[in-house]
């Protein structure tokens, strides 16, 4: 039914098993994007073969970590579990992927905490930022939002679920991944327990990127700012996002209080130029959200309320200076020496190691090792930086902001830069 | 009306005599208590006592809003009905569903869940017991 195993042999006694399934916000229906928190939280309560209690005692019994993480184009459930419970653990995973089971007491429970969860966002002004700026700068699946706005959350069903869970939990579209367990073993567990998934890969789902403006005034003594490009391509585009990766280490910046430290990014562009000569600068950082076939990548910051327009200023100088050649060949090999090690860093973890194949085959449909993204690294040069940050300009700006917003620049004078 | 318990019949040899005249029994005494019943428009589920058993209380947690709303309004009609020592009117007594088992799947569930737990030794999620 087109269902995958993939495993990396380790020689240590923690293993990490995980399922990943091409199912997020991006593919639930438009008004019932909160589906995809709800499956996330439900994925451990309960199967049709097992109760809650049942569950969590053998999870316990195993000595297995249980997590659950959707985002808009994939979910993943994962266990950590010592190497010689590798066989109950992907039994215990393939139950949750291909049984779960959606009560309407729990699904009203959880609403109840989806619906805090959506307050909540109040206070934290970048999470706020970064789901507004893809509501706003896509139309089609990757404008659901993930975090379900109060309202949208009140109407989920127990009915919902399941329905989100036949049509998307199909075996194409299913991965189960494992770090530090034999092929052979996990294979002879999962095959029978994923054969009962229907057939089915994953569709395509149509976007159309088209920028946006978007303000809400929360009030308070900041003004928060997120200002965004396309990056046309995606994870998919794997040089691209390779210079995705080294753009993000080469910007850095972070906030104006951090003890800094190696490794904490204190020599990256706007940590120098930015944060370390505007005081009244509280936060400036790169971020880059990359999907299957696209991206926004940009500055995310928040400064005095009185700044806005300063502080959407910077943030345009900041781009238009690497876009122009503005990189010195230390900062590019300082990114792609700290790039490198963030990735021999992560990969000495097993759960990180499972995710890797996992999303690797999900997106890809092979694995790309460690030693290969290193080796593209260190072929990225100052040409392909500067390349590909003009290539972010010439897309519409994604101009979101939230706090007090009264400083704000309108959209067209950015638009226009 | 149907038989709501698995009950005794078949155990043993003498059970298996008096089996046909327990069955025809237990389809007059239903027939009995859902005219009682009709008469102050109540089910049987109606009937269970979330005071007398947590399980009860648990499982009319897990119902659906409009069902426990459902099953006051029924009580309430019914204890209007008690106090003015009235019944319902044919019309309403033809259109009442005495046997519609609502909440006894659910507590069957509850108790299975419980079972579970008493088995492993812990405790159940709510700890209040009726002194």
């Amino acid at each position: 039914n087109g269902a995958r195993v993939g495993t990396e042999a380790t020689w240590a006694p923690q293993a990490s098993v995980g399922a990943f399934v091409e199912m997020g916000s991006a593919h639930a229906p438009a008004g019932k994007s909160g589906v995809a928190q709800l499956v996330e939280r439900l994925a451990f309560r309960g199967t049709a073969n097992r109760s809650p209690f049942r569950l969590s005692r053998e999870g316990e019994a195993i000595g297995a970590t249980l997590t659950a993480q959707a985002s808009r184009e994939q979910l993943a459930l994962a266990l950590d579990v010592p190497a010689s419970n590798v066989a109950d653990a992907v039994e215990i995973l393939a139950d949750c992927v291909a049984n779960p089971r959606y009560q309407q007491w729990m699904v009203d429970e959880e609403v109840q905490k989806l619906q805090e969860a959506a307050d909540a966002q109040a206070d934290n002004p970048h999470g706020l930022l970064m789901e507004a700026a893809n509501v706003v700068a896509y139309q089609g699946g990757l404008s659901h939002p993930l975090v379900a706005p109060k309202d949208q959350a009140a109407g989920l069903t127990a009915d919902d679920c399941e329905a989100f869970h036949r049509a998307n939990c199909t075996g194409g579209r299913v991965v189960l991944a494992a770090a530090g367990a034999d092929h052979q073993e996990v294979v002879g567990v999962a095959a029978e327990l994923l054969q009962g998934l229907p057939e089915g890969g994953a569709p395509k789902v149509p976007f159309t990127y088209l920028g946006g403006d978007h303000r809400q005034n929360t009030g308070g003594e900041l003004v928060h700012a997120l200002l965004g490009y396309e990056f046309a391509g995606g994870w998919r585009d794997v040089k691209g996002s390779v210079v995705m990766t080294v753009l993000q280490m080469l910007m850095g910046g972070g906030g104006s209080f951090s003890a800094g430290g190696p490794g904490k990014g204190m020599h990256s562009r706007l940590y120098r130029r930015v944060l370390n000569n505007c005081p009244w600068v509280t936060n400036f950082t790169a971020f880059s959200s990359l999907y299957n076939d696209t991206g926004i990548v940009g500055i995310v910051g928040s400064a005095d309320a009185a700044k806005g327009g300063d502080l959407v200023g910077l943030m345009s100088k900041e781009l238009e200076a690497v876009a122009s050649g503005g990189t010195t060949d230390e900062e590019l090999e300082r990114a792609k020496a700290s790039a490198v090690a963030s990735i021999w860093m992560n990969l000495e973890s097993k759960p990180i190691v499972c995710e890797d194949i996992g999303r690797q085959l999900l997106t890809y449909g092979k694995r790309t090792s460690g030693a290969d993204f290193a080796a593209e690294i260190a072929k990225v040069s100052k040409a392909d930086i500067t390349k590909a940050v003009t290539a972010l300009l010439k897309s519409t700006p994604t101009l979101v902001s939230c706090g007090d917003t009264s400083t704000v620049p309108r959209f067209d004078s950015v638009a226009k830069r | 009306c149907r038989t709501r318990t698995g009950g005794m019949a078949g155990r043993g040899f003498l059970s298996k005599l008096v089996e046909p005249f327990y069955a025809r029994m237990a389809l007059w005494y239903q027939a009995e208590v859902a005219v009682e019943l009709k008469k102050f428009g109540l089910r049987y589920d109606d009937l269970l006592d979330p005071l007398q058993n947590l399980d009860v209380e648990e499982a009319l947690k897990r119902l659906p809003q409009e069902e426990v709303d459902l099953r006051n309004q029924r009580i309430k009609r019914a204890m209007d009905h008690s106090m003015k020592h009235t019944e319902l009117s044919a019309e309403m007594k033809a259109l009442q569903t005495p046997y519609d088992f609502y909440i006894d799947p659910v507590v069957k569930e509850i108790e299975a869940e419980n079972m579970e737990r008493a088995k492993l030794g812990t405790s159940k999620p709510y700890a209040r017991t009726i002194p």
